[in-house]
């Protein structure tokens, strides 16, 4: 008879099992295909709002014309093919008949921008625009600049030498940002229009850029092209930018986004893999005594363990096919709820690599478990196996570990796999094996504990106890794929709520509109008035007072030296020798949260050999390398300051509120030379444009930037990112809660033959169900707090390593996730006790197996 | 008599309390943005008055990256602690470059000459140009702002204080704008000639 007769043979012969194992896979291997597809999706749509922001997947750029040479190695290095864009940028006056201003001129070509659009008021857009790009002598123009030029559509408008035609105005610019066009508005022409204004002399002041498209295979490889360029670069005035240089906001949570849908992925991977673990583990197990009768009928060892080996294959393969269609079914469903609460449309399929991911694990990843799960059972005696004698009792530990290493190998690399990172794949596994190391050995000793503890408890407690310590692997098992499974659920809500509270905005009231700066010390105060007459509140008023960090510990800061350096170096020293800005307040901002050190004790002595108080923001003090109780020296207008740091904070820049990385306490430089900043709150357009032309007018120095339009778009992708970080955690959760049912479930079909044996011998069907019950109580409980108690190391590890150690005790999630496994566990098997109760003793006895 | 004034001439030569005081107001090209210290143009200057004219000189940068002339009187008074003998005022480039109403910036830079005035002080006004993006109608307006308040209060003039070093790849710092320490050594050249006449 062949290996693949015999083998469907038999598994037909216990098809309930079949099914019932089979859907129990399935339910790991569709949460990971879930998490995967939904990570995906949102990581596309997100990337390619963020790339809106650069109108490009990288770009290369440089104060003046790029340098042909550095040019040539950008294109040398970028996958071909591509397309690109070239464009210029500088800042020049506008003059209408009855006003002049200054504005930031970009000359761009047809094709650019290729993310993100330019909509103009009448509501077409560029670059779909049908056909219509600028003439030569054509401008687009902010509708802002219009109104304070007195002018409109069709109007002249003098740039440099040349008169151009106001063709439309625009509405909503993808590419406005802080940096170049921040202090002006802007305006859109052509090269040629360039050309016609005379703009670009010797002496001229302008960026150039060449905006590049990559095709759709190299758009994830953009960051690291952009580094990799970099690298080659010698001049220090090019640089190259990928998206999430754009906006550092966008760009740090990017990065975090991605970090934490990779440990998302692992999280669905390990989940799945747990489950598929603890199920194929199970069912080897329960396959031993036949495994023992084909070895007493004369089937050697090898054909045995082919035969098993097709077995879960099978059983994977079918598992991965239920998984799919299922899938297929059930992705443009979930699509179509997630639209109605996402800020934005998902597909409903990201591609064929989820479903390829779910083959892996539920087909490959069973047959490099077969090994390690297969061979201790075929070198156990016939004997043994009907004494039920646990076979894994007699391997040691070394020769276990080498036949799960090629499984654990490939588990390490598909974690780097899914996780798109190196780090974050190694240091999952990492973790998953030392908690498994730790759990297995602890357990054991438990369980050899506790079934003396029950000697005198009543016959329920009693039974309990004996069924954990005597079927000791068993309960091993499930105590660890539930403690794992508890630790996998919990850890993806508690890092979701840390950094929801990272890039959570203010809302949208208290978002600033305007930003202003050189504001004069004698201006604070007409001004605030000027603002109070709108019924306004100026918000975030903050000397500023450049200073140079003349050393750390006495050891020297900024650099003296003219020595030929190279290009990373002279980036290096140019921002040591940058200077400072300070501030000084008494207390902490609504926005700042203290990690370590104390607040200021009050105001300064006065006497200036004392130290005064600091406060360092601490990613800045990260990059310098300030620590809490270090020593600094400022020279504050050729005064030297002396500073001693209390106080290391964390400042939430989301508020996008005026702050500093570097804070004194009152009473050190009240008297110097300072000027202030500030922000007008959240207006709307007409008050805003009132109120710009007044301060204007009123304060002709004070800078003025209309940061609103910016503000509200970062914002958008901040939320949406936000509902990415939600939505995975819920489903990763979801994910949790069904691998864990799957886990009791099954224990709960393996437990039925001894339910119904201890029927049969006469325990009262109370007795039964309290004896399960305590038993999953037991179980849930225990792993469940074990479970959530280590994931607070391991989020805390994990926020270190990856999240800039955002951190903080959240121990709601930990809390539902005990109660509700152990509900779950005792929910499931209380269905199952009462179902296997109500049959009759012949029937359980037919089909335990 | 002869030995008399020997030792009285030495005394005032060598003694700092009768050095000249330079104070200096200026913007980030001033300040030394991007440079060490000891390397912006201002402090190189000590240097060239002792090596060329073996003349002591006490120099005070209140020069801000980022200023324009509006805190230009308030920093200036801040500086008037030092007792000044001469003021250098290199402001107004940030004005140009932000596109503010020149005609205010003018009357900024004319609060501290008249400050400046009022304490008997020698007044140098460091020129600026605007580059030829801004369009040659802005560049001549922001010329004539600081030429008028030379022909109007009679000052020293430094015509261009990047000469020689605008423009120049070399000679600038990475963002273009600023010039590197080989940019500040040609600074200090070109107002070196100015002010040492005065002392």
């Amino acid at each position: 008879m062949s290996l693949l007769r015999l083998c469907l043979r038999e598994l037909s012969h216990h098809p309930r099992f079949v099914m019932i194992f089979l859907l129990n896979a399935a339910i790991g291997l569709i949460g990971l295909t879930a998490v995967e597809n939904f990570k995906t999706t949102f990581n596309s749509v997100l990337s390619f709002r963020s790339r809106a922001l650069l109108g490009a997947d990288l770009t290369i750029s440089s104060r003046g014309i790029i340098p042909p040479e550095e040019l040539a190695k950008a294109w040398s290095s970028l996958p071909t093919p591509y397309q690109e864009s070239r464009s210029i940028t500088l800042f020049s006056m506008a003059t209408s008949e009855q006003e002049s201003r200054l504005v930031s001129v970009r000359a761009i070509e047809k094709n650019f921008p290729f993310y993100g659009e330019l909509i103009f008021d009448d509501e077409t857009t560029h670059p779909n625009l049908a056909g219509a790009f600028l003439a030569d002598n054509e401008v687009w123009i902010y509708p802002e600049l219009a109104l304070v030029l007195g002018i409109k559509i069709g109007d002249q408008l003098k740039v440099g030498d040349g008169n151009f035609v106001v063709k439309k105005l625009i509405s909503q610019d993808a590419q406005q940002a802080f940096q170049e066009g921040a202090m002006a508005l802007r305006l859109y022409m052509n090269h040629e229009g360039l050309k016609r204004a005379g703009l670009l002399e010797f002496g001229s002041t302008f960026n150039e850029r060449i905006s590049f498209r990559l095709e759709d295979a190299y758009v994830d490889r953009a960051e690291a092209l952009a580094q990799e360029i970099n690298k080659k670069l010698i001049d220090p005035g090019v640089s190259v930018s990928s998206a999430k240089d754009r906006s550092e906001q966008v760009g740090r949570t990017l990065n975090y986004l991605n970090d934490f849908l990779g440990l998302v992925s692992l999280v669905a991977l390990f989940l799945s893999s747990v489950g598929l673990f603890y199920l194929y583990r199970s069912y080897i197990h329960r396959r031993r005594e036949d495994m023992a009768i084909l070895s007493c009928l004369g089937l050697s060892k090898t054909k045995i363990f082919r035969l098993y080996l097709l077995h879960l294959l099978i059983l994977g393969f079918c598992g991965v096919l239920i998984t799919w269609i299922f899938c297929l079914a059930l992705f443009p469903l979930l699509s179509t709820l997630l639209a109605q609460v996402l800020p934005f449309e998902m597909p409903a399929f990201a591609g064929v690599r989820p479903f390829l991911l779910s083959f892996v694990v539920g087909v490959i990843g069973n047959l490099l478990l077969a090994l390690p799960l297969l061979k201790p059972l075929l070198a156990v005696r016939a004997n043994q196996v009907f004494q039920n004698y646990e076979a894994q009792n007699d391997e040691s530990w070394l020769s276990s570990l080498l036949l799960g290493l090629p499984w654990l190998i490939f588990y390490w690399g598909l974690s780097v796999l899914t996780a798109q990172s190196w780090i974050i794949g190694s240091s999952f596994v990492f973790v998953f094996i030392a908690v498994s190391l730790l759990v297995f050995p602890l357990g054991s000793w438990v369980l050899g504990k506790i079934s003396f503890l029950g000697s005198n408890a009543p016959l329920s407690l009693k039974l309990s106890l004996r069924t954990l310590s005597r079927f000791k692997f068993s309960t091993l098992s499930l105590f660890l794929s539930l403690v794992l499974a508890t630790l996998l659920m919990t850890m993806v809500p508690t890092i979701e709520r840390n950094l929801q509270n990272e890039i959570s905005g203010p809302g949208k009231d208290k978002l600033p509109s305007l930003f202003m700066f050189d504001i004069q010390e004698e201006q604070v105060d007409k001004l605030k008035k000027l603002v109070a007459a709108e019924g306004i509140e100026l918000k975030g008023v903050s000397p500023m007072i450049l200073s140079r960090l003349v050393s750390i510990n006495n050891e020297a800061f900024v650099r003296e030296s003219d020595e030929p350096r190279t290009r990373e170096e002279e980036q290096e020293f140019r921002i040591r020798n940058r200077g400072v800005n300070l501030t000084f307040r008494s207390a902490l901002d609504a926005s700042e949260k203290l990690i370590s050190g104390k607040e200021f004790s009050g105001i300064f002595s006065g006497n200036f050999d004392e130290f005064a108080e600091v406060s360092v923001e601490y990613r800045y003090a990260k990059r310098v390398g300030i620590k809490l109780g270090d020593t600094l020296a400022f020279d504050v207008l050729d005064m030297p300051v002396k500073a001693k740091v209390v106080s290391i904070r964390e400042v939430r820049w989301t508020s996008f509120m005026p702050n500093f990385f570097i804070v004194f306490q009152p009473g050190v430089l009240d008297l110097a030379p300072k000027t202030f900043l500030s922000v007008v709150p959240s207006l709307d357009h007409e008050t805003k444009s009132k109120l710009q032309r007044e301060i204007v007018s009123s304060f002709p120095n004070v800078s003025l930037i209309d940061v609103g339009q910016l503000i509200t778009r970062v914002m958008s992708i901040m939320e949406q990112m936000s509902w990415a970080l939600k939505s995975m955690a819920l489903l990763s959760m979801a994910v949790g809660f069904f691998v864990l049912y799957s886990l009791a479930q099954h224990q709960m079909t393996q437990r039925e033959r001894d339910i119904t044996l201890l029927k049969v011998l006469g325990l009262s069907f109370n007795d039964l169900r309290k004896m399960v019950r305590i038993e999953f109580l037991i179980l849930g409980f225990t792993a469940s707090l074990l479970g959530a108690f280590l994931s607070l190391f391991v989020t805390w590890f994990f926020a270190f390593l990856f999240f800039d150690g955002i951190w903080t005790f959240a121990p709601m999630p930990l809390i539902y996730a005990v109660v509700c496994v152990s509900l779950l566990c005792l929910i499931v098997s209380e269905v199952a006790t009462r179902k296997s109760l109500a049959k009759g003793a012949q029937s359980l006895l037919q089909d335990a197996l | 008599m002869k030995i008399l004034f020997l030792p009285l001439a030495l005394f005032f030569f060598l003694n700092p309390a009768f050095s000249k005081t330079i104070v200096f107001v200026g913007d980030s090209l001033t300040e030394g943005y991007g440079v060490a210290k000891e390397s912006a143009y201002p402090n190189l200057l000590p240097a060239l008055f002792k090596e060329r004219m073996e003349k002591e000189v006490v120099i005070v940068n209140g020069s801000v990256s980022g200023s324009t002339t509006a805190s230009a009187s308030s920093r200036f008074r801040w500086f008037l602690r030092s007792k000044p003998d001469i003021l250098v005022l290199a402001l107004g480039a940030n004005d140009g470059l932000r596109g503010l109403s020149l005609p205010e910036s003018q009357k900024n830079l004319e609060d501290v000459i008249l400050l400046a005035k009022a304490e008997k002080m020698k007044i140098v006004l460091a020129g600026m140009l605007m580059p030829p993006n801004y369009g040659d109608d802005y560049r001549k307006q922001f010329e004539t702002l600081f030429k008028d308040l030379v022909k109007k209060h009679e000052l020293i003039f430094i015509p261009f204080l990047l000469e020689g070093v605008a423009g120049v790849k070399e000679l600038n710092q990475a963002d273009g704008i600023h010039p590197n320490e080989k940019g500040h050594k040609i600074m200090a050249e070109t107002v070196y000639k100015i002010l040492g006449p005065l002392l």
